[in-house]
């Protein structure tokens, strides 16, 4: 996940060839900063926050596509734009968030659920890593954590997870 | 794989589903580098961005995945917080814990916005206390003034405190009251109709008790490095 090299090459148009490098690093990365936003502010802001860090990138996108991690990067940027779309600095709107909250799946309710009572770091890591297949080195890239930390997160989570919906039944 | 990690992967078709709407069309950027935001509503900017993501989303899937396909595994077991640093974490943060057998303490870490933070699991539920710097404290009453459902005094730990309950999910309750100029939280997740109760009986302990009550596999918050590790 990590690595830019999405700038043009020299000797090119400008406009033409810098949307295109946006776009197809939109196309590569973009889901994917969207799937981390969504994991850790929920569906709503997420989405929202994930628009604003993709924002971002496109104003700076000299810098953005010469980063050797631009989704750490704009991971970054995206918590501390998030302020603006929040209520309140330390709690984030409740996961998963509307539309879920009432039409997910029922079978899924329960885990999603079980899911918003993790704190935010635990809830990024498992999301993104059994949820959609990242490796603990794409997750510590993101986060711009050590890989130890993040297997401490989904040690962390999965545990919690476990005992929640233990608990719930 | 286990049951839980096959519901946790099934799951993220549902998350894409819900966070994907389709896009009207692919956004036109006015010119290279161009402050995007100057020129467009934010609403409009996060529509275009969506609707990126949109377009993108089966390609990305695979994106997003390990070349090999395989989920690593690293061997270090989580940060154990011994009780020789788990006192030193609280900085002279009151010992409480409900009266009541199996509460036991679960995490507990001080932030970087210097806040600190006890988290207690037991048989009702968790419970979260907190101790917010005075800088904190009109923010936060503000913010439970406007959110919460319900708001009532009653006393907690001796002290007047101001009791909320916040629309968020179905189990999120708030007391709060200040002591030397700090602002304590009492956060419960759980049934609505254990909070009073709970929050009744908690009460200050001496450190015995409480590091009795520390979990064997007590965690700092990562947040806490600042505190000497275990």
């Amino acid at each position: 996940l990590a690595g830019g090299g999405f700038a043009p090459s020299a000797g090119e148009p400008g406009q033409v060839d810098t949307t295109a490098a946006f776009e197809a690093f939109v196309r590569t990365h973009g889901r994917s900063l969207q799937r981390a936003f969504v994991a850790r502010f929920g569906v709503e802001v997420g989405n929202d926050v994930a628009a604003e860090a993709l924002g971002v990138a496109w104003e700076r996108w000299d810098e953005v596509a010469e980063m050797a991690n631009p989704l750490g990067f704009l991971y970054r940027v995206g918590q501390s734009r998030s302020r603006r779309f929040l209520r309140w600095g330390r709690e984030p709107s409740v996961f998963p968030g509307p539309p879920l909250t009432v039409e997910a799946p029922t079978d899924h309710l329960d885990l999603l659920a079980a899911l918003g009572r993790l704190r935010e770091p635990e809830r990024v890591a498992v999301l993104l890593v059994h949820a959609y297949g990242w490796s603990y080195a794409d997750v510590a890239s993101l986060l711009d954590v050590p890989v130890t930390a993040v297997n401490n997160h989904i040690h962390r989570g999965m545990a919690r997870l476990r005992s929640i919906m233990e608990v719930d039944r | 794989m286990n049951d839980l990690e096959t519901r946790l992967r099934d799951l993220g078709p549902t998350l894409d589903e819900a966070m994907g709407e389709a896009p009207a069309a692919w956004p036109q950027y006015p010119e290279p580098l161009a402050p995007i935001r100057s020129r467009r509503p934010r609403a409009m900017l996060a529509a275009a961005a969506v609707g990126l993501l949109g377009v993108v989303a089966a390609g990305a899937l695979l994106a997003d995945r390990s070349d090999d396909g395989t989920i690593a595994v690293t061997s270090e077991p989580p940060t154990s917080a011994a009780p020789a640093v788990a006192l030193p974490v609280l900085d002279g943060f009151a010992l409480v814990l409900p009266d009541a057998p199996g509460w036991t303490i679960e995490m507990l870490g001080r932030y970087e916005d210097g806040h600190t933070e006890v988290l207690l699991r037991g048989p009702d539920g968790f419970l979260a206390v907190s101790r917010f710097p005075g800088d904190r404290i009109d923010e936060k009453r503000a913010w439970l003034e406007s959110e919460a459902t319900t708001a009532e005094d009653g006393e907690v730990l001796g002290q007047a405190a101001r009791i909320y309950t916040v629309p968020w999910g179905p189990e999120d309750d708030y007391a709060v009251f200040e002591v030397e100029g700090h602002l304590i939280e009492v956060h419960g997740r759980m049934d609505a109709t254990r909070f009073g109760p709970v929050l009744s009986s908690l009460h200050v302990v001496d450190e015995e008790t409480w590091l009795a009550a520390l979990e064997p596999d007590v965690l700092m918050h990562p947040e806490g490095s600042e505190v000497p590790s275990a």
